[in-house]
Parts: structure tokens; sequence; C-alpha cells
């Protein structure tokens, strides 16, 4: 019964439109956490980029999708470049982002930035801004 | 005749008001502001957009129809005050809120095709003979925003290219073909018609037949439960209501 519902998981929608989108086959991921010891960032990060690919393989990608990982993950592809698998786990993170990206949730109000602040903020800070937290 | 029109407004805005909110005017607690194409009202909070709007004075020739969600006629496109959002919704769906600016989109713009879809084949070829335009789309994704069904639009569009038509199929399916993704869409495709293709042929061609209604088809022309009916059309009202209410059931 375990297994089954571990089954449902993993064939998730979810799971299947990371790995649509992405290409990336998570399950030839042994676990050896290269990418990890490589991430430049991983300090910053809740999720480190192996227990990412973990969370995929279990069929739990809600919690790869809230983590802070994939966000502060700059694709800077240490992580494809060290895997032994050749599982290019950058492209799985920009997999994660889109679906975050792809709903109709603004994260930011773009009214709510005070008009004196909009004038000093370089206008590539807005753009990123808008881009990566609003719909 | 201006006069006259006004009379007839006014009576069916008199007329909405006791069926919309069921209640007195002087009853209704709360109260909110809304714009309809540019003029302020005030109507009842509570209530959706076609009500309010029927409230208002407004009375719906074209762009309203089952008032359930399911028929797809009363897309609406609207904005809140001080949000640079622009928003869709079904208007029979959708309750107002303060400063909402609303306009009725009463029918999308768009050519159907034409086909016999016996003659055609289940070829992703077919979707851009009668759609070429679909291979304009730009991956915007800003279709599936405007869905009020909450389907992956866009992703439907790219399996069309594809020539996937099992995701085609299934991730259009319920689709309502309220047109808002077609009014929103910058590459100007008309995705409801597109989709409404793809489900047929693959319907059509792509999943195979079910051999158990061939057979209970052939039962029934062989004329195998005709005794059947028989019996139950002679049986009284009482008699049906037993026989409904001891009927087999299926659990679990």
């Amino acid at each position: 019964m375990a297994r089954e519902r571990l089954k449902e998981k993993i064939e998730s929608a979810l799971a299947a439109k990371a790995l649509e989108l992405s290409g990336v086959n998570p399950y030839a991921c042994y676990q050896c956490g290269k990418c990890s010891g490589g991430c430049p960032s991983i300090s910053l990060m809740d999720l480190t980029p192996n227990q990412v690919i973990r969370t995929i393989q279990i069929g739990d990608v809600e919690a790869a999708l809230n983590s802070n990982t994939i966000w502060i993950c700059a694709t800077c592809f240490t992580c494809t470049v060290r895997c032994p698998k050749g599982v290019d786990l950058a492209k799985l993170m920009e997999a994660l982002r889109q679906i975050k990206l792809r709903k109709n949730i603004d994260h930011a109000k773009v009214r709510g930035i005070p008009k004196e602040e909009i004038g000093v903020l370089p206008q590539i800070a807005l753009v990123s801004n808008f881009r990566k937290q609003t719909a | 005749m201006s006069n006259a029109k006004a009379d007839i407004m006014e009576i069916i805005r008199e007329s909405n008001k006791s069926v919309i909110t069921g209640i007195d005017d002087k009853d209704v607690k709360h109260w909110v502001t809304i714009f309809i194409m540019g003029k302020a009202y005030k109507v009842p909070a509570d209530l959706t957009i076609m009500q309010a709007m029927e409230y208002a004075g407004y009375r719906f020739i074209r762009g309203a129809g089952c008032r359930a969600g399911f028929c797809g006629a009363c897309s609406t496109v609207y904005r809140m005050t001080g949000d640079y959002k622009l928003r869709t919704d079904l208007a029979c769906q959708t309750r107002i809120e303060e400063g909402m600016f609303l306009v009725q989109i009463p029918f999308a713009p768009a050519e159907k095709a034409i086909y016999d879809i016996n003659k055609l084949e289940l070829n992703p070829q077919v979707l851009l003979e009668y759609y070429p335009e679909v291979a304009r789309c730009v991956s915007c994704n800003t279709c599936t925003k405007a869905c009020p069904q909450n389907l992956e639009v866009m992703d439907y569009v790219q399996a069309a290219l594809r020539g996937d038509f099992k995701s085609l199929a299934e991730l259009s399916f319920d689709c309502i073909q309220c047109g808002l993704c077609a009014i929103r869409c910058p590459a100007e495709l008309v995705h409801y018609h597109l989709a409404q293709l793809g489900r047929r042929l693959y319907g059509r061609f792509g999943e195979s037949r079910s051999e158990y209604l061939t057979k209970r088809l052939e039962e029934i022309k062989k004329g195998a439960y005709e005794e059947e009916f028989k019996r139950l059309t002679k049986m009284s009202k009482e008699e049906l209501k037993e026989l409904y209410n001891k009927r087999e059931r299926e659990t679990g």
C-alpha cells in the first residue's frame, strides 16, 4: 500500500511536469553529493542541491518548489559539470522555477514600491524583480 | 424615444433588484462601488459580477447563459483600483469587489474551421492545416493566466505543436470555450477551436474503440432489451419509484 502511494506520488502531475520541462532523468542520480559539494551558494540554501533531486525521486516535488534553493541557484552549472551521472541539475532547477513562475501569482506589489525608491533603483533591478516576482 | 428607453431600463432595474438580492434595499447592510464601462454604480456587496450588472440596470441579451460556470458565455475583463493587472473571469462565477472596473466580452471574435472529421487523420499537420497560426505561439503563457478554468493552455498549445494529441486532449478537456485565451493572446491564436479539433481527432482516431459498446449496440439492435423496456413503460410511477430505490448499486 505504502509502495503504491509512493508510486502515485512519483507519477504525480507535478513531477511529470518537472521532468517534461527539463528532460532530466532524476532517477539516474545515486546521491553521491558532488553537486552539493561544489555548489558555491550552498550556505544560503535550505535544501542542498542533492536534496532537491531526492525530493523529486521520492515524489515530493512540493518540497523542492517551496525551498529557497531554486531561487538561490544562479545556474552556474558547477553541479551539472561535476555530476558523474550526467544529471543536468541546473536544467532541473530552471524547470522548478518555471513551474512556480507560470502561476498567476504576484509575489511583489508593483504599485507598492515607494516613489522615491523607484527613482533611485536601477532599471534592470526592477526588470529582474518583476520577471521573477510577478506573473 | 430616449424617455421610453430610460423607462424600460428603470423597469428592468427595479424588477431585477428584488430577484437578485432577495431582500429590500433598505435591509442591505454592505454596499460597494464598482465601475461598469467607466460609470460608477453603488451595488450591494456579495453579488456576482453578472448580478451586479443586472442590479445596475443592464440586461443581458448576449454574454449570458447557464449562470453556473459551465457555458462560457460571460467572459469578463476587469481591473482593480490601484492594481496594474488585467484580470479575466466568468461574470457569473466572480464576486464583485470594491473598486472593480468591469466590461463584458459578449463574444470572442474567432473563425472556426469547417472540416469533415472522417476525412482527416491523426496527424499534427492537420492542426497546422486548419490553424497554421498556432506556429506563431511564443510561449508567453498569457493564455494560461487568462483561463478561468485554470487550464494549462500554453502547455496544450505546445502539445499540439509536438503532435502530442493525448496531452492536448487531456489538458484541454475542461475547456468551456469562453474565448478569454484567444482575446489575450499576443500571437492571435484561437486556442479553444484548435483544442476542439485536437480532441475530436483524438476521440475519432486516437483512442481505441470500446468493444463493450459495440457489443451492447449489437444487442440493442437485435432487440435483446425490448421486453424489459415494455415491462418498464407499463409500470406505474409508484412501481417505478420502488424499482429505482431497490436497484443494484455499485459500492466502494
